[in-house]
Formats: C-alpha cells, sequence, structure tokens
C-alpha cells in the first residue's frame, strides 16, 4: 500500500484545551479511509487540520507534523494556498456559492489563474460528470446554485472540489444534512472516485463507513483507538474499546 | 373579571399607540403639506432648469439650476471619494480583522464619526482641504468634507452587510485555495452588494441635504452660472434655502421660492429611498 498522507504525533489544541493526542497512522493513496468515532471525538477538528482550515483561529496551534509529498503541511511556509488547491474539502452542510452551477464549479479554477473557455467548459463537464450530476444539469449551466436539491448541491460541491483536480478530497459527514437516496448516490460518487484520489472521510454512521470504507480510523477522545483495513476492524477489532463503540455501547 | 380588566388595559395600550402613530403621520403631514402649498406656484420646467437672477426689490427670479448642478457635482464627487475608501475599509473590517483591541476602538471611532455634527466637519474640512491643502473654496474641497461625513455609514453597512453572510461560504472559498482577499470580492462582496448600496444610498441622501458641511468649504449663495469645473465654487440646494431665508434683500419675497427648492430636495432624498426600497427587496428575494 502507497501512503499518501503521514500523520506523527500529532496534536491539537485550541487554547488551553487539548483535541487530538499523538496521532499517528498512515494514509494509504487512492482508497477511501473513514474517521469514525463518537460526537466531540476530534474527528472533524482532524480533518480541518489537514488542509489547515483551522489557521484561521486566533488560538488554535498543533504539534507534530503531517507528511503529504515529503513536506510536512503543518510548517508554516508551506504555502496553504497550494495545500488546499492539492487536498480539497467537502463540508457537513452543502454550501455552494450563490452563482451559477457553472460559476460554481469554475471557481477554483479561475481563482487560480486558469481563464480559457474551453478548458473551463471541459472541466465543468467531467467534473459535474464524476460528481454523476451532469446528465440532470447539462441544460441549466447558468441557473443558480441555490435552486437545487440538497443533494444535488452537496455533488455540486464535490464537482467544485473535484474542478481542481486534488490529490486528497476531505468529505467532513457529508450525507449527514441530505435524505438517505442523496446520500446512497453520494456514496457511490465517492466509491467511484476514490480510483483516481484519496478520499478520508468523517461519518458517524457505521454503516455507511461499512459500506464505502476500505479502511477505518476509530478516534475516541481525541486519542486514535485502532487504525486497520475496514473489515478487520469492523468485524475483529483489536480494542475493546472500538468493539464498545461497534455494539452500540456508547456514542 | 381577570380577563375583562387586562382587556381594557390592552385596549388603552392601542388607544395610546394610535395616537402617538397618528400623531407622528400629522406631523410629517403637515410638515409636506405646508412646504407644497408654499411652494407648488413656483415649481415648473424653467425652475429646474435655468439661473437665479433678482430683480431690483431683491426678489429672485427664474430657476435654480445651478444650485441642483452644484449639489448633483458635490454629492457625485464625495461618493466617488468615499464609496470606494468605505467599502474597503468595511471590508477590511469585517474580513481581516474580525477581533482585537485596536479594531473595537476603531470601530467605536468610526461609529463616533458618525454622530459628530456636521459643522464640525465644515470646520475640519476648511482646515484641512480648503487652507492646508490649498484646494481653496471649491467643489473638491466641499466634496472631500462630505465624503469625510458619508463615509462612516458606508464603513458600517459594509461591515454588517458583509458579517451577515454566513461563514460556511467563506470556508468554501478557502477550502477551493482562495486568498482572503478573493473570497471577500468574488463570494461575500457579491452577496453583500445590495446591502451595501442601501448604506451608500442613505449616505448620499444625507451629504445632498447638508448645509454646515459645505457653508465654510466651497458652497456660495449666487453664481450667475453654471459651474464648470471643481476647483469653483457652487450653489447648492441646501445652502440657496438658508441664504434666500436669511440673507437675501427681500426674504418674504423669497420665500416660496425657497419652498420650491425644499420640494425638489425632498422629491430628490424620496427618490433615493425608493431605490433603497427596491434593492431590499431584492436581497430578500436572493437570500431566500
Amino acid at each position: 500500500m502507497d501512503v499518501e498522507l503521514k500523520i506523527e504525533n500529532l496534536s491539537v489544541y485550541f487554547g488551553q484545551k487539548q483535541i487530538l493526542d499523538s496521532i499517528s497512522f498512515e494514509i494509504p493513496t487512492k482508497s477511501i479511509t473513514a474517521i469514525i468515532g463518537p460526537s466531540g471525538c476530534g474527528k472533524s477538528t482532524f480533518l480541518r487540520t489537514i488542509n489547515r482550515m483551522n489557521d484561521r483561529f486566533d488560538d488554535f496551534h498543533s504539534k507534530g507534523s503531517i507528511i503529504f509529498d515529503g513536506k510536512d503541511v503543518l510548517s508554516a511556509d508551506y504555502p496553504v494556498e497550494e495545500l488546499r488547491r492539492k487536498i480539497g474539502m467537502v463540508f457537513q452542510k452543502p454550501n455552494p456559492f450563490p452563482k451559477s452551477i457553472y460559476e460554481n464549479v469554475v471557481f477554483g479554477l479561475k481563482i487560480h489563474g486558469v481563464k480559457e473557455r474551453s478548458v473551463l467548459d471541459e472541466v465543468v463537464k467531467s467534473s459535474l460528470e464524476a460528481a454523476s450530476l451532469y446528465e440532470q444539469v447539462k441544460d441549466k449551466l447558468s441557473m443558480n446554485a441555490y435552486k437545487l436539491s440538497g443533494g444535488q448541491q452537496q455533488r455540486l460541491c464535490i464537482a467544485r472540489a473535484l474542478a481542481v483536480k486534488p490529490e486528497i478530497l476531505l468529505l467532513d459527514e457529508p450525507t449527514s444534512a441530505i435524505d438517505p437516496l442523496a446520500a446512497k448516490q453520494i456514496e457511490e460518487v465517492l466509491e467511484q472516485i476514490s480510483k483516481e484520489i484519496t478520499i478520508l472521510i468523517v461519518t458517524h454512521n457505521i454503516q455507511q463507513a461499512a459500506r464505502i470504507a476500505d479502511y477505518i480510523a476509530f478516534f475516541y477522545m481525541g486519542k486514535l483507538v485502532e487504525f486497520g483495513k475496514a473489515e478487520k476492524l469492523l468485524n475483529a477489532p483489536d480494542e475493546k474499546l472500538t468493539d464498545d463503540y461497534l455494539t452500540g455501547m456508547y456514542g | 373579571m381577570n380577563f375583562k380588566k387586562r382587556m381594557i388595559k390592552q385596549r388603552i395600550a392601542f388607544l395610546i399607540l394610535s395616537v402617538i402613530s397618528i400623531g407622528i403621520l400629522f406631523a410629517i403631514g403637515s410638515i409636506f403639506f405646508v412646504i407644497f402649498v408654499n411652494g407648488l406656484g413656483v415649481l415648473n420646467w424653467k425652475f429646474l432648469i435655468s439661473i437665479t437672477s433678482f430683480d431690483f426689490k431683491g426678489i429672485p427670479h427664474g430657476g435654480i439650476g445651478p444650485a441642483i448642478v452644484g449639489t448633483f457635482m458635490v454629492t457625485g464627487l464625495g461618493l466617488a471619494f468615499a464609496v470606494p475608501i468605505g467599502i474597503l475599509a468595511g471590508i477590511y473590517l469585517s474580513e481581516y480583522r474580525s477581533k482585537g483591541k485596536i479594531f473595537n476602538v476603531l470601530r467605536i471611532m468610526v461609529a463616533n464619526l458618525a454622530g459628530v455634527p456636521s459643522v464640525v466637519h465644515g470646520l475640519f474640512g476648511l482646515a484641512v482641504f480648503v487652507i492646508l491643502f490649498r484646494f481653496g473654496l471649491s467643489i473638491l474641497s466641499a466634496a472631500l468634507t462630505l465624503s469625510i461625513l458619508a463615509l462612516p455609514i458606508i464603513i458600517m453597512t459594509t461591515e454588517n452587510a458583509m458579517r451577515d453572510i454566513p461563514s460556511d461560504l467563506r470556508e468554501a472559498a478557502y477550502a477551493l485555495g482562495a486568498k482572503r482577499w478573493q473570497s471577500a470580492l468574488f463570494v461575500i462582496l457579491p452577496v453583500a452588494i445590495s446591502k451595501i448600496m442601501t448604506g451608500v444610498i442613505l449616505a448620499s441622501a444625507r451629504i445632498a441635504g447638508e448645509t454646515a458641511p459645505i457653508l465654510f468649504t466651497g458652497a456660495t449663495l449666487y453664481l450667475a452660472h453654471y459651474p464648470t469645473a471643481i476647483n469653483q465654487q457652487f450653489m447648492a440646494l441646501p445652502y440657496m434655502i438658508y441664504g434666500l431665508m436669511t440673507t437675501s434683500m427681500n426674504i418674504s419675497a423669497s420665500m416660496n421660492f425657497a419652498y420650491g427648492i425644499a420640494i425638489i430636495l425632498i422629491i430628490l432624498i424620496t427618490l433615493m429611498n425608493i431605490a433603497i426600497v427596491i434593492l431590499r427587496l431584492r436581497t430578500r428575494k436572493i437570500s431566500s
């Protein structure tokens, strides 16, 4: 297995409060890794540390490293905008821009200086196809994205993230705000694109992790309890904590 | 019994509020009534476009063309300075410096600036633009003075409009690798712009009607021609009313003329307020 991200001794704090405690594991490339765990275990914070979204908060600081392409993304001189182009993110609540479908998809390219119309058109088509939204919207690309349904908006957000050709896609409970049928479509999209890019998904839905994940990391109270192949972790976890969580003892 | 008591209380409260509301409407209505009754007589097409002249008895004739043009020039130029600076400052406060002691102090200062009496702005304009910068008594000096009056309104509405936009849109932009200014300019500003425009119109309605700030900085009571350059003195609607009612040779004969000017000012400001309402309706449509 090739390693896409190497997490080494990662600890994260908001002010005095420690959110993550010495996390170390390796995220395999071109596969789906699910991060599960009870609310408040730090899984979202972990995801947002990888693309440095937590930098926005004044009291955030971290120790340890996250090695990506041989460099530590947490080091102060790592170019954040470049990092976020390579590591995309999809949020819990669909958050398309109040612009047309087309403008949503090309936004990332435009801010990175791509202007040629033919390139943009091509990327819009391929990104929407990858998010299996193209057939539904191909005749109304100039329609405001807010007119789409919740599930379509979330797939548009995936297309928007894919448009800048990221190497990793981070998803923070992407299906928790939409209906089950739309969630299933998104799971299918993720399985499809995981052939090309590495996917890291935070979910509180163990069934979802079981359906799509190749690897699972179980977080509890800011610590990584267990990481391994999905089947192994779900059926025969090494740790009692994991077993308790999976059998519904808490969480 | 208790229920009946409450009903009576409710009735009394309703009565008091109704009387107050009707009283306010009556007060506003009577202002309009007096102005329109006295001023309508002088209104005609010529009044809007011709130059003012006084006969030997000191009675004004002709129209208020130069004053209308002067008010438009000084308001327009004032906005040309205040709008870009005000919007950029508002963006800075909302997107770059949302926290921090210094910036909270700055916010209070901006709010204070909005409350400073306008004659103080006039003195400041005289000291800085007219004398220090040697712009003289001119449209330029007056416009700069008015722009300082407009700035706090524009800064505050911009900051609030930008802050009202949910931050998940900012995160969406950042997550695609957008820099702060790209998120502010390409994502947040386009959504906030109609609210910002209401602030801009509010500011222009305010400065178009001001007298004190232009008093020492460039307005003049009488010009026999239209202004042609920004280094000239100018006539302005509010100051012309003031002049006709205080310093003209024949005040009682000038009264109707002054009321006519007041009608024009009211119409201008009403039009601006209608524009605000239209913009607000549009904003509501977008956000729902």
